[in-house]
């Protein structure tokens, strides 16, 4: 099931010899996605094959008092209809385990509490999008004609929708059995009541995020086929995580013997949402072992804005105890996420993620924070880009503009008090994270520079005269990648498994996954260093959990971190063989010798020399020749294991999670528009710092990308729902996705400070600009507002945000 | 994102789709462009049991200067009205609205008449066609009548038309000596509909005095309005700063916003503000001879 022509040739910039780790390469997936070969579910066709589609609820809240399919099953065309009630004894709840374990929440935490929700609605439905009924026809026109026939009658609850209201006693309960609407609480960090006592000012502040997501082009897609001979339940799925869908799946329909293959084709874009473990996930599968023929389903864009996962949405009630010169002496953080209804895909994970990194960059020793996650009639709460630790830099970054303001000081230069400096790298966080190396000075001088802060503070003064209104944003966002949450799924390794055929080809399967990332080019970059081989000798397979070793997929930047060390050291691992072998062959001693382009040969003799084929077909087919311990076969597998996390938290609930601090320093220039409320932005600096580089052309373009997504954040995205629950934003026409008209031209640098804990030297690249824009164009719009008085309250920065504050503040200011 | 099913004809002629229109009146709707239609049926919003696709009837898409007006085909699309020499000429209004109509796509495809027929309350056509007193030529197999603009939006997605009819032709009175005009309108981002659009035609004489005005404001209200006493406040005066800014707060007054996704009300009321002063500022340039872009803020 792998693209046509996948590996195809005419990758002419790549090099024959030499180094290839820190090239800006072609990727060697564009070909094909650039014309129209790559394949995804929505591609995929199997003889017999059925459509599905989803009945889903219209009611935010409500008992579920009938479903009536008889209309629908009724309509020529339909094969099968079904509805919670009358699922089959071998489904189960979907498993909240392992995406969330219990254990890393026990320190320090008094709720956690996991509902039991099955694929299709049973008794209650809970927000507007959840799955009531599925169809299965013969065409997908037939599947949504008969969608609309089916008919179920509610008896609506009230619906709960703001969090904080859902916090008060007496407020309408999701989960009755739970007593209460929440969630998850969650406390970390120790008391700082020292550091509160020698503050010169303690500085209290709201601030609030909105609900904001991921729009992948390619939104969620499952085809599914069952062979009961086998027991065999293969998977076409648009999933980060195939190993783990397998895993749950098996878990979840306790069919005995049942054995489930997941493959993820090209994926069109992940972002964290696909991540999760959904309903239609089991639904679609069941649907095909109910039916007897494959199943396929294809998101809608409007069922992708209802029923797949939102993010973001936090509110935070901070105290900084300061000094007068500006020093943050200590932190405390309530923090209430809006966590909607309460499915297993993730998102106190996230949550937990935020309350661990408020202190950012700055080396606040006293911290301490309570996360509450609340249930609301919302769709569920997950991953996205960014995940738990753009809240945290929005807080902070948010923070730090306003001690700045209420200290009349430079907001570069309380960042530059704060900073933690770069003598202080391994630096154990207030929560226990040992954040690995970086210079924060360094990057925000460089990005002050680029953006030309002393001129646009003059130009700022100049145009104040005239009425006009300027405003300058700074923040410095660290954005932890690569996650391990003990004793869940996201276990803290890596594995790849290194082939090499008899003709010398080299075959990288991994337990990661492609989202769009790019592995099969830096794959093949690393392998190519380290084993001595070409670039286009090396195939990379991944997202077929037959195929592949078992891994918990992509997520949290990791590839770069715990991914590329795996194929390193596999690499490494492999070359020995080889060169043992080649010693054999050549008769020389091995550390003699080394291998370039599939040629192995003595360092100072290079004639003497032979190649990888004769080395292969040795290990394949005169095994006789093989040295003492040495296997047939060049085939191994290396699990690489996270050196920088921890798997025990403290009483404190500190835990190191993730094992590298990637970060970003923005300067943004923005000119306000008072009479429209429009923001132009002027300039926006990013100087990014992802360590060691393995293809630069590959971390602009993510970096990019996750700017422009932190700009639809900051800007233009919003979820929104009414007071009664119900979604206005359920499409493209009303939920604003930036397009390039709106994406100013980044200005773009890097500092490398690379990981000492891995072998490359990478840290994560994907998520970082995503978590910028966000604070640091709320800081710019306040600054330039700082003449009205007005303080940023709310994102999106839509014009007419903007414009209501002005017209409010106008009067005030004379 | 299927739609429902239907039936699907295509005429030839001209006759052969307003006798289709009659035969199907009222379970027919007319397919033009499909930039708002077609969207609307695999949302299964729309649901027509009879679709008529006029989009390939020739000789209806002319764009042509005739007996002192200008003659717009109701076919023309929206891409050849913003290129125009003639439209940019006559009434650059139209070619600022023509040019901020959704994205590519959309000015490639959609139609100028399909477009007016839909009446969406934040389409771009309407406040256009408002402030330049245009007429709307209309065709049924029973005969040919004329709609003023003004008489044509009744309601959101509401219009004059009876069921059987088509618009053929949008007829632009050809302007006055000195008459030029703008389109201005603010979108949450580009491809978006307005928040607000605000349409000006004016003509100034030599002594500064306002002989000729036209408002229309667009995403204000069910319908796009003609802003009639913003009109009749500039009409006959010298354009100071007192009489802009008095047509300023009538066109606002005029104005009925709801607060949605887009912006609140009293947000929409101070774009129509500043919209129709920028619009006037803009217009009057261009009376002066400058090159002066509009379309958007």
């Amino acid at each position: 099931m792998s693209d046509s022509g996948r590996e195809a040739g005419g990758h002419g910039a790549t090099r024959s010899s030499g180094r290839q780790v820190g090239l800006a390469l072609p990727r060697k997936e564009d070909i094909d996605l650039l014309t129209g070969r790559g394949t995804y579910v929505g591609d995929l066709q199997l003889p017999g094959m059925l459509w599905a589609a989803i009945y889903r609820s219209p009611m935010p809240h409500a008992r579920l008092r009938r479903v009536d399919l008889e209309k629908a099953a009724g309509l020529p065309g339909v094969v099968l209809v079904l509805s919670g009630r009358e699922l089959p004894d071998y489904v189960v709840p979907l498993s909240p385990f392992p995406f969330q374990s219990r254990d890393p929440f026990r320190a320090g935490n008094p709720t956690i509490k996991f509902p039991d929700h099955f694929c299709l609605a049973r008794d209650k439905v809970r927000f507007v999008g959840e799955p009531v009924a599925a169809v299965v026809a013969t065409d997908k026109y037939i599947a949504e004609d008969a969608v609309e026939l089916v008919e179920a009658d509610f008896d609506p609850l009230p619906p709960v929708v703001d969090p904080e209201e859902a916090l008060k006693p007496g407020a309408p309960l999701l989960y009755n059995d739970w007593g209460d609407n929440l969630f998850l609480r969650f406390r970390v960090g120790a008391d700082g009541e020292e550091a509160f006592r020698q503050a010169d000012l303690v500085i209290r502040e709201r601030i609030r995020s909105s609900r904001f997501t991921g729009t992948p082009i390619e939104p969620r897609g499952i085809l599914a086929r069952y062979e009961p001979t086998d027991r065999l339940l293969t998977i076409w799925s648009s999933t980060q995580i195939p190993h783990i869908l397998s895993t749950l799946l098996e878990d979840t329909l306790r069919i005995p013997g049942l054995k489930v293959r997941v493959i993820a084709p090209r994926i069109g874009g992940g972002f964290g949402q696909k991540w999760g473990y959904y309903p239609e996930e089991s639904l679609i599968p069941l649907l095909a072992i109910l039916s007897g023929r494959p199943v396929k389903w294809i998101e809608t864009r409007s069922e992708h804005m209802m029923a797949t996962i939102h993010a973001r949405d936090q509110i935070h009630d901070l105290e900084a105890a300061v000094t007068k010169d500006g020093r943050i002496l200590g932190l405390r953080d309530r923090i209430i996420a809006d966590a909607g209804v309460a499915y297993p895909v993730g998102g106190l994970a996230s949550i937990v993620t935020t309350s661990m990194f408020v202190p950012g960059a700055y080396k606040i020793r006293h911290y301490q924070a309570e996360v509450r996650a609340v249930t609301t009639n919302k769709a569920p709460y997950g991953a996205h880009r960014g995940f738990g630790k753009a809240d945290a830099c929005f807080a902070i970054e948010r923070l730090v503009q306003r001690v700045a303001d209420r200290l009349g000081l430079d907001p570069a230069e309380v960042r530059f008090r704060n900073f933690i400096q770069p003598e202080d790298f391994p630096y154990i966080s207030a929560t226990g994270s040992r954040y690995d190396s970086g210079n924060y000075p360094a990057a925000l001088t460089k990005a002050l520079e680029l953006a030309e802060y002393e001129k646009w503070r003059q130009e700022q003064a100049r145009l104040r005269e005239q009425g006009r209104y300027l405003g300058i944003g700074i923040g410095l966002m660290v954005e932890p990648s690569s996650s391990t949450r003990m004793g869940s799924y996201n276990s803290g390794y890596y594995s790849v498994t290194l082939r090499i055929d008899p003709m010398g080809r080299v075959f990288v399967l991994t337990g990661g996954n492609d989202e769009g990332q790019g592995h099969a080019t830096t794959i093949s970059q690393l392998v190519a260093d380290e084993l001595g081989v070409p670039f286009d000798d090396i195939l990379v397979i991944e997202g077929d959990t037959l195929e592949c070793p078992y891994g918990s997929g992509s997520y949290a930047s990791r590839f770069s971190v715990v991914g590329a060390s795996a194929v390193i050291l596999a690499a490494r691992q492999m070359r020995e063989k080889v060169l043992k072998i080649a010693a054999v062959l050549l008769g020389e001693p091995e550390a003699t010798l080394t291998m370039e382009t599939s040629r192995i040969f003595v360092k100072d003799r290079p004639e003497k020399a032979v190649t990888l084929v004769d080395v292969a077909k040795t290990a394949y087919y005169a095994i006789f020749r093989l040295p003492e311990g040495v296997e047939p076969e060049l085939l191994l597998t290396y699990h690489y294991r996270d050196p920088n996390v921890g798997f025990q938290p403290d009483e404190h609930g500190r835990v190191p999670m993730f094992s590298t601090f990637p970060y970003d320093a923005n300067v943004a220039v923005v000119e306000v528009i008072p009479d429209t409320g429009q923001v132009k932005i002027l300039k926006y600096v990013s100087v990014h710092d992802c360590g060691n580089m393995i293809n630069p052309a590959i971390v602009q373009g993510q970096h990019v990308g996750a700017l422009v997504h932190g700009l639809g954040g900051a800007m233009y995205e919003e979820i929104i729902y009414d007071e009664t629950g119900q979604l206005l934003t359920g499409s493209f026409k009303d939920y604003f996705v930036p397009t390039a008209m709106e994406v100013p031209n980044f200005i773009l640098d890097h500092l490398v400070t690379p990981n000492p804990f891995t072998p490359g030297g990478f840290k994560g690249a994907g998520e970082t600009g995503t978590v910028g824009p966000p604070p640091v164009l709320c800081n710019a719009v306040e600054d330039a507002l700082k003449p009205l008085g007005i303080k940023v309250q709310k994102l999106p920065l839509s014009p007419s945000s903007i414009r209501d504050a002005i017209r409010e503040a106008l009067p005030r200011a004379g | 994102m299927f739609p429902a099913r239907f039936d699907y004809f295509r005429p030839q002629t001209l006759e052969e789709a307003l006798g289709l229109l009659q035969e199907h009146q009222g379970e027919a709707k007319v397919l033009a462009g499909g930039m708002s239609l077609i969207p609307l049926m695999k949302l299964r919003v729309a649901k027509p049991a009879r679709l008529i696709d006029i989009g390939r009837l020739s000789g209806l898409d002319g764009i042509e200067a005739r007996d002192g007006e200008l003659a717009i085909g109701a076919l023309a699309r929206h891409a050849p009205l913003e290129e125009s020499p003639l439209v940019r000429e006559a009434v650059p209004l139209m070619a600022d609205a023509a040019g901020v109509i959704g994205d590519t796509q959309v000015r490639n495809w959609g139609t100028i008449g399909g477009a007016l027929a839909e009446a969406d309350p934040a389409g771009d056509w309407g406040p256009v066609v408002l402030a330049l007193n245009a007429r709307l030529r209309c065709l049924s197999a029973r005969g040919e009548r004329f709609i003023a603009a003004r008489e044509f939006f009744r309601d959101a997605y509401a219009t004059a038309l009876a069921s059987d009819e088509l618009v053929t032709q949008v007829l632009v009175p050809g302007p006055g000596p000195g008459a030029t005009g703008a389109y201005l309108k603010l979108e949450r981002k580009a491809g978006d509909f307005a928040i607000a659009g605000v349409a000006v035609q004016l003509a100034v004489d030599e002594q500064g005095v306002c002989r000729e005005i036209g408002i229309g404001l667009g995403a204000v209200g069910l319908t796009p309005i003609k802003a009639v006493q913003a009109e009749a406040i500039l009409r006959g005066q010298r354009l100071s700063e007192a009489t802009l800014a008095d047509a300023a707060e009538a066109a606002a007054r005029e104005a009925e916003p709801v607060s949605d996704i887009r912006g609140s009300a009293a947000f929409k009321r101070d774009l129509v503000r500043a919209l129709l002063r920028r619009a006037i500022e803009i217009a009057l340039r261009r009376s002066r001879g400058e090159q002066v872009e509009a379309g958007h803020v």
